[in-house]
């Protein structure tokens, strides 16, 4: 368990120099007993290499003092950690105490207080990550911060390895120090697929095929963005959404659109299948591939041509050719290079979130978009078409939660006026705003600022400002209290409660969203109890309760202070002179942050200092990384933002920025992966044009599959080896690795005298649930070619 | 052209073969079937325990005047109400929420990571035309993460409910609506479709890491089911559709859980499935229970403190509300016959209302509330005492006749509840 703990972080780093299983890790191999207290034995004495402290960084490689400061304290801890864990915190009197900057000495001292928490391990996981990624028998008491492959898990986890001496692999400095210009050394992402969001699969469908889709189930949220890759799967219930939504798009679509040809018979069905198919899929089809939808079309034509068309989409719709993007690329030098279909792709679904124009793919049919000049050309195209301003505001309504608009939930007796009709305007207004901040070349200073709104007479006379000569028209707003982004409708109403304003989700808006500083739940054991309502006091000093309570106000002084500022605006979205009767102290404070601590008076002040800030700025390159690749920070975000934010002015810079990075074009992967599928229809240089391959005849007798081998024989070649994952009083799992160590393909069995008996049995299918029992792989991992190994296992009680 | 009623009326003749046993001589209630009902934001306990006598286990309680419970005592004897169970595998609004039919648990545990209902659909719903089906309420308007789901498939791996009735209706009736040869053509397309798909992902499968072949699996997976529901017979009636309403509104919450506990019951009567959730909500949900005469969000009042007596009163209005439904849901279950003529879909059903958090206030999971109806020997008040809620979570699997030692983190327990099973 441990190693996969720290091969997964390692691996997560983008880093190459993954030790080998078993070789530079402590325990490996190992398999205490679960909940066993694992009594590691410190470290050897002694110089361990660049991973120890203090050790100076050779051939540029970070000390762990460097790497606590760049990749653990400041993207992690010093909010999310440094808030209970410090002193006079609500987790001071824990073993971990944290100290800032401030203090002499503070990182070492604070790697001799973590020290001792990377070498103790429960259940073979440090402690210094069992505790905050909530692998802790005990829980944690700041609740479980960290999942398994976000940002905090892998930074503290790879900070426990240098720690207890298992790895030190070397972590380039240059692509660290967030203030390094080249960030040359930071390597792509890895390779691999993204299924499309929902909101490209209806762009998609719109494009291609006219039509409208419905709601689809929604996908998980990751940092407020509900597209990130490894998010995004394929559940039975949304398998069977696309399935009925395939069948009902291809019930309704007006065949003369997607139709290449006027004849009704086999040939063109041929046709469609290779001309549709490119359009949709996004790359020509390979012979198989067309010959397999033909095969779709056969057997509905018997209907007619028509019901053979319909049936053939409705199979192309389903295919995860379809609904997955492929960023696999084709071997080239140390990695991987995207072939000239897919960086196309990922150019159209990065400006517009929808599949590629004619143009894009023109560019890709003979090679020219694999030129990063070609791509730079083509640039000005993709951000001056409005399609990008849409994507804009896409990502604001994500970044600034803004969707939750028309759904949260007002007083309808203390806010009357905020009626659906106004919600609507307001949103629109943002939009607007948005919109043509985007297409002016305005910048995020001038957005944050803003003097002057889109406005509707009904919302000026809501906001009680002069009304625009015209609807949406733009009305200056120097004299009134309205202005930026801040004191839009949209954004004060979204953040805000039922019943008054909130300083504490204003100032978790400001620190999360804008800031990019994510702070933890309220922990447990806390009584959280909201303020009372005390009709003597305002609501400022209700909340402030939050900042005298030794408990709280570890994160609240982090909060409300920068919410207090917009004290003055009510949960409708409307300026108010006082709150009820009490005269309103809209002054507030920004503390804990690289470049941005402040104090101000008011909304106007604090979005100067925001509008100001370099913190800002990077936050929205960072939030634009998450959004534009659907990455979870796996990247090193840190690094790139180094490098993109100061080629962002303009709000618009930043796609320009991103279409800029390796990333673009190139991934990592692994020895024995294979080509993209149609590769080999994908020119690799450009001028070299390649045709589809003609219609392919109705296909002959498909290879039979090798035979499945004998019942209780076991395939000569296939090894068995066996690693306990976890085992208790009444039972145990294991996983289970079949190796393929012949010369030829072969489909495995392999047989095993099974202590106890199967409760659980996955990636395989056995002959029996006791005794010696036959398994064989399933329909994906049945098959090994030579070198290759599939992994099952399985529980059992005892 | 025969219409969908006719189409199924020709299956009548065979009805629920699969549930055509002779009844098996047993002591009580015996469970074929789960249905799991859940309210988040935990609880205000003095407003929640009942009035009993002393003890781990007694028949002699009562749910006071005004208390959250009230609205349950016409059922009160086929009722099991438990109190004092702890998560040891979570705590607070998120935690909870992730431990709450899970305990926890990763991958390599015997139940490896997956939520009871989903471990028991496994085992006894294999087969069934949906293993598992998961109703929400107003359970979208977040998007998907560990909060606003219930439902575990594996380890971190998240079950969506269907939040709209009437696309859940359309999934569990199909849309057969033409005779016996359009029918079989229908099918035999779209298992040319459903295999082709497959063979698609398995070439793909080729080509990537590992972590990607995870997702092409999982997909893999995800189209057995859709050819499993697609193709298995139906044996029932289509009841008239529900009214189509907005999903996401918040006033619609009355109107959307009683569809979405019709369906349910639909669902186990006709053989469908044999596992069922309802989720009204999820933790830290901000609904504001406005039919209930609030104002304010469901998860801010679970936070006032005995002091704010008005919003304390609302959050016990509100969940009085929802112990209705529940009484409800029992009533639906009671009226409708068990296919196999065992009684009533009540006497054969374990149904179970599960909270993500004991007192809301404190942010804690000590003390979580739970309450068993249907198939189990109602009339009964539990006091675990601090006992991990793995216990409830085993005797639920033993209940439902399959037998585990534990469930999810296998340290924090071995073995069922003492007085269930």
């Amino acid at each position: 368990m441990r190693r996969l703990w720290l091969v997964a972080a390692l691996a997560a780093w983008g880093c190459e120099e993954a030790p080998p299983p078993g070789a530079t890790v402590r325990g490996a191999g190992e398999t205490p007993p679960p909940g066993a207290a694992t009594d590691a034995a410190p470290p050897p004495d002694g110089p361990q290499g660049p991973g120890e402290p203090g050790a100076p960084g050779a051939d540029g490689c970070a000390t762990d003092a460097e790497f606590f400061e760049h990749r653990v304290w400041r993207p992690v801890m010093q909010t999310t950690c440094a808030a209970c864990h410090r002193a006079g915190g609500v987790a001071a009197d824990t073993r971990l105490r944290l100290v800032g900057p401030e203090v002499d000495g503070w990182i070492a001292a604070n790697l001799a207080s973590l020290r001792p928490l990377a070498l103790e391990t429960v259940r073979d996981v440090p402690l210094l990550v069992a505790k905050p990624a909530g692998l802790h028998p005990d829980g944690h008491g700041g609740g479980t911060l960290f999942g398994r492959g976000s940002t905090g898990y892998v930074a503290i986890a790879a900070l426990a390895a240098r720690l207890d001496g298992s790895a030190a692999p070397c972590e380039p400095v240059a692509g660290m120090v967030p203030d390094d210009p080249t960030c040359e050394t930071a390597p792509p992402g890895v390779r691999g697929l993204r299924r499309l969001s929902h909101l490209e699969y209806a762009n998609t469908v719109r494009d291609l095929l006219g039509l409208e889709v419905s709601d689809l189930s929604p996908d998980r949220v990751v940092h407020g963005f509900d597209n990130n890759g490894a998010a995004l799967t394929v559940t039975p219930l949304l398998a069977d959404q696309y399935r009925a939504e395939a069948e009902r798009l291809a019930e309704a679509v007006e065949l003369a659109r997607v139709l290449p040809c006027a004849t009704t018979d086999r040939a063109c069905a041929a046709t469609f299948v290779r001309d549709f198919g490119r359009r949709l899929m996004r790359r020509p089809l390979t012979a198989d591939e067309q010959a397999g939808y033909l095969r779709i079309y056969d057997l509905a034509a018997e209907v007619g041509f028509e019901t053979g068309i319909r049936w053939t989409l409705t199979a192309m719709l389903q295919s995860p050719h379809f609904l997955y993007r492929t960023e696999l690329g084709r071997r080239a030098d140390d990695g991987f290079t995207l072939t000239s279909y897919e960086v196309a792709t990922e150019l159209s679904y990065l400006f517009w979130q929808t599949t590629p124009d004619a143009r894009l793919l023109e560019l890709a049919a003979d090679g020219r978009l694999l030129d990063p000049a070609v791509v730079a050309a083509e640039v000005p195209r993709l951000l001056d078409d409005p399609r990008s301003a849409a994507t804009m505001n896409r990502f604001a309504e994500r970044w600034l939660g803004l969707g939750r608009l028309t759904q949260v939930t007002r007083d309808g007796e203390l806010y009357p006026h905020l009626t659906d009709a106004v919600r609507a305007e307001m949103g629109e207004e943002t939009r607007r705003t948005i919109a043509a901040a985007w297409r002016d070349g305005a910048t995020l200073a001038d957005l944050l600022r803003g003097s002057s709104r889109p406005m509707t007479a009904t919302l000026a006379a809501y906001y009680d400002v002069p009304p625009p000569g015209d609807q949406w028209v733009a009305t200056n707003l120097d004299d009134t209290p309205y202005g930026g982004l801040l004191t839009h409708g949209s954004v004060l109403v979204t953040h805000a409660l039922p019943t008054g304003s909130s300083p504490i989700h204003r100032g978790l808006f400001v620190r999360e969203r804008l800031l990019c500083q994510d702070l933890p739940d309220p922990p447990a054991n806390l009584d959280t109890s909201p303020p009372p309502v005390d009709p003597t006091l305002s609501t400022r000093e209700r909340y402030s309760q939050h900042a005298t309570d030794d408990a709280c106000s570890g994160c609240h002084r982090q909060i409300d202070p920068i919410g207090f500022a917009f004290e003055h605006f009510d949960a409708d979205g409307r300026w108010r002179p006082t709150d009820g009767v009490h005269p309103i102290d809209a002054t507030g404070a920004i503390t804990g942050t690289a470049a941005t601590d402040a104090t101000f008076d008011g909304v106007a002040q604090l979005a100067d200092v925001l509008a100001d800030s370099p913190d800002v700025t990077g936050c929205y390159v960072t939030q634009w990384l998450r959004y534009g690749y659907g990455v979870d920070d796996t990247l090193p975000i840190a690094c790139y933002v180094s490098q993109l934010a100061p080629q962002v002015d303009a709000l618009s810079d930043v796609l320009p920025a991103l279409a800029g990075l390796p990333h673009l074009m190139r991934r990592t992967g692994g020895e024995a992966e294979l080509d993209v599928p149609g590769a080999d229809l994908t020119p690799s240089a450009p001028g070299e044009v390649v045709e589809p391959p003609d219609p392919p005849e109705p296909p002959d007798v498909v290879d039979p599959p090798p035979p499945p081998p004998p019942m209780d024989d076991v395939t000569p070649g296939a090894t068995l080896r066996l690693v306990e994952q976890s085992r208790w009083q009444t039972g145990y799992c294991v996983d289970a690795f079949v190796l393929n160590e012949g010369d030829a393909e072969l489909r495995w069995a392999v047989a095993h005298d099974v202590e106890g008996r199967i409760n659980n049995l996955w990636n395989a299918t056995g002959t029996a649930d006791s005794g010696r029992v036959v398994f064989r792989g399933a329909d994906w991992n049945g098959t090994l070619a030579p070198g290759q190994e599939a992994q099952f296992g399985w529980c059992a009680e005892l | 052209m025969l219409t969908r009623r006719d189409f199924v009326a020709g299956l009548v003749a065979a009805p629920f073969l699969g549930l055509l046993r002779p009844a098996r001589a047993q002591d009580g209630p015996r469970a074929k079937r789960l249905l799991i009902f859940s309210s988040p934001n935990g609880t205000i306990h003095r407003h929640w325990r009942p009035e009993a006598a002393a003890g781990a286990e007694t028949r002699d309680f009562r749910f006071p005047t005004g208390s959250i419970l009230e609205p349950l005592a016409p059922w009160k004897d086929r009722l099991v109400v438990v109190d004092g169970l702890n998560f040891l595998t979570g705590n607070n609004h998120e935690g909870g929420q992730a431990a709450m039919l899970t305990n926890g648990g990763g991958a390599g545990t015997p139940t490896r990571g997956m939520s009871v209902d989903q471990f028991l659909a496994r085992r006894i719903g294999a087969e069934d035309r949906f293993p598992s089906l998961e109703f929400g309420v107003l359970t979208d308007l977040w998007g998907a993460n560990i909060q606003t789901r219930i439902s575990y498939s594996g380890a971190g791996e998240l079950v969506h409910p269907d939040a709209d009735p009437r696309r859940a209706f359309e999934r569990m009736f199909g849309d057969l609506t033409g005779g016996p040869t359009e029918a079989a053509r229908l099918k035999a397309l779209r298992q040319s479709v459903l295999d082709l798909g497959r063979a698609e992902l398995a070439d793909l499968h080729q080509r990537v890491g590992r972590g990607e072949q995870i997702k092409l699996e999982a997909h893999l997976e995800s189209l057995r089911s859709v050819e499993q529901s697609l193709f298995s017979d139906l044996t029932c009636d289509a009841p008239d559709a529900p009214d189509p309403l907005g999903k996401d509104d918040n006033d619609n919450a009355p109107a959307l859980l009683s569809a979405q506990m019709r369906l349910a019951v639909t669902a186990l009567a006709c053989g469908m499935t044999r596992v069922a959730s309802v989720q009204f909500s999820h933790t830290v949900s901000p609904v504001v229970f406005s039919w209930a005469g609030n104002a304010e969000g469901h998860h801010s009042l679970s936070h006032a403190s005995d002091a704010q007596v008005e919003q304390v009163n609302a959050f016990v209005d509100a969940e009085r509300w929802v112990a209705g439904q529940f009484g409800a849901l029992l009533d639906l279950l009671k009226q409708t016959p068990d296919p196999a003529g065992d009684g009533t879909l009540l006497d054969s059903t374990l149904v179970l209302w599960a909270k993500e958090m004991g007192d809301s206030r404190a942010h804690v999971c000590e003390a979580v509330p739970f309450v068993l109806a249907g198939a189990v020997d109602g009339g009964r008040y539990l006091r675990a005492n601090g006992e991990s809620h793995a216990r409830l979570l085993v005797s639920v699997c033993r209940l439902l006749g399959v037998e585990v030692d534990t469930f999810g983190d296998p340290t924090t327990s071995v073995g069922g509840l003492a007085g269930l099973a």
